[in-house]
């Protein structure tokens, strides 16, 4: 293997490697923080149904998964909190069939099947280095000598 | 290039692509005759390509160096004869018409050595020591530590990659059938884990599973092409020098 073909194999495994650590700690971020306003909705909104009388939003957990668990089947945006102050009631439209009469919220530029990009890119350039380090390896590097 | 319909005149025709003993000549010039237009380091580089073998039993010093792919190269220098492999499409020409040459030269090659094959590499002017390309392309793909991390690394992928996936679904729709809130019974939440881990679990999941199943698969796939490109019939392999005759022979201790 020349010495120009190891570099070009341990940059391009390490754009790869890059990538994939950066992408998995972009969708681990992204998943945070759609849960956490999804939490954010949830409690806002059993809070404000606890003190109006005969109301019942069910378990908070539960709310909470279904919430998430539409949003992120649907690849929508994230839960949001409708408020209709003249009718006096709270309504958390979420995923992409929220409602007729609800808007859909787009509060972020991406949507969670674009966000494994960079892992992918980031596994297409390691398996990519891995064919051109084999592609260059030969049984000398067995003896011990310099492949180079 | 020139390949198909001739031979460069400018050149010497066994160094060329398309050389055909049977149909070029073959036949070296006697000691002492060298040609006119060899230079003197033309006529060293060809001797010592031709060079007898080693009282040892090793090959030449340029012996194994690689040549035109499937070409085999004589160890007499008296008869520098290039014989094309079956699958070649030289070789049943000179199966037929090198017959009689053969013949002829029979007695005059009954004490030479066998033949030895030496090329199958793409690049034929490689002359650094070290095995040809042909011995690293005849090795078994599973002995390359960098196919077997491949495969290894791909096949783990896409387990893993289609167990976090399951494990968000269930996550998804499993637990709430068994809660009972698909079918409208009872909640259960008491024993459930943490609902923010466990949602964040199932997101990670969702989005990284397919992913990683997919570039599994692409990587075992990957390899099978790779395999699949460097194969050669076998016929050629069988002529190739397995691995560890190749790495003895170009270990240093065989070629000081």
């Amino acid at each position: 293997m020349t010495r120009v073909r190891r570099l070009v194999v341990v940059v391009i495994a390490a754009i790869g490697v890059i990538l994939i650590l950066g992408g998995a700690a972009l969708v681990v971020a992204d998943a945070q923080s759609r849960t956490a306003a999804a939490q954010q909705v949830v409690d806002e909104l059993v809070d404000y149904y606890a003190t109006q009388d005969g109301y019942e939003v069910g378990n908070r957990e539960t709310l909470l998964r279904s919430i998430v668990a539409d949003s992120i089947a649907n690849d929508g945006p994230l839960p949001d909190l409708a408020t209709e102050p003249n009718r006096n009631f709270l309504g958390a439209t979420y995923g992409a069939f929220g409602g007729v009469f609800s808007y859909i919220p787009l509060e972020r530029p991406w949507a969670a099947r674009l966000i494994v990009a960079p892992v992918a890119v980031g596994g297409v350039l390691l398996a990519t280095a891995l064919l051109v380090a084999a592609a260059g390896w030969s049984p000398r590097q067995r003896v011990g000598g310099d492949p180079a | 290039m020139a390949e198909s319909q001739g031979l460069d005149p400018r050149h010497d025709p066994i160094y060329q692509r398309g050389y055909d003993p049977a149909v070029h000549g073959g036949e070296a010039p006697a000691d002492g005759a060298a040609p006119s237009r060899r230079s003197r380091a033309r006529r060293s580089s060809d001797e010592d390509l031709f060079a007898p073998p080693q009282p040892d039993g090793t090959e030449g010093p340029r012996a194994r160096t690689a040549g035109p792919r499937g070409a085999t190269a004589p160890r007499d220098a008296e008869s520098p004869r290039v014989s094309m492999p079956e699958w070649s499409p030289f070789g049943e020409l000179e199966r037929d018409g090198g017959a009689d040459e053969r013949d002829t030269s029979a007695t005059h090659d009954a004490k030479a050595e066998p033949m030895v094959v030496v090329g199958g590499g793409s690049s034929g002017s490689d002359a650094r020591p070290g095995p040809p390309p042909a011995a690293a392309s005849s090795v078994a793909p599973w002995r390359n530590p960098y196919l077997i991390g491949l495969v290894a690394g791909g096949a783990v992928l896409a387990l893993v990659g289609f167990q976090m996936f399951r494990s968000a679904l269930e996550t998804i729709y499993v637990d709430f059938a068994q809660s009972g809130m698909i079918f409208g019974g009872e909640q259960s939440s008491e024993e459930a884990p943490d609902p923010v881990a466990e949602l964040v679990s199932m997101q990670i999941g969702w989005s990284l599973g397919p992913v990683l199943f997919v570039l599994g698969i692409a990587a075992i796939l990957a390899v099978i092409v790779f395999v699949a490109v460097r194969w050669r019939p076998a016929s050629t392999a069988e002529q190739d020098p397995p691995l560890g005759g190749a790495v003895g022979r170009e270990s240093p201790a065989s070629h000081p």
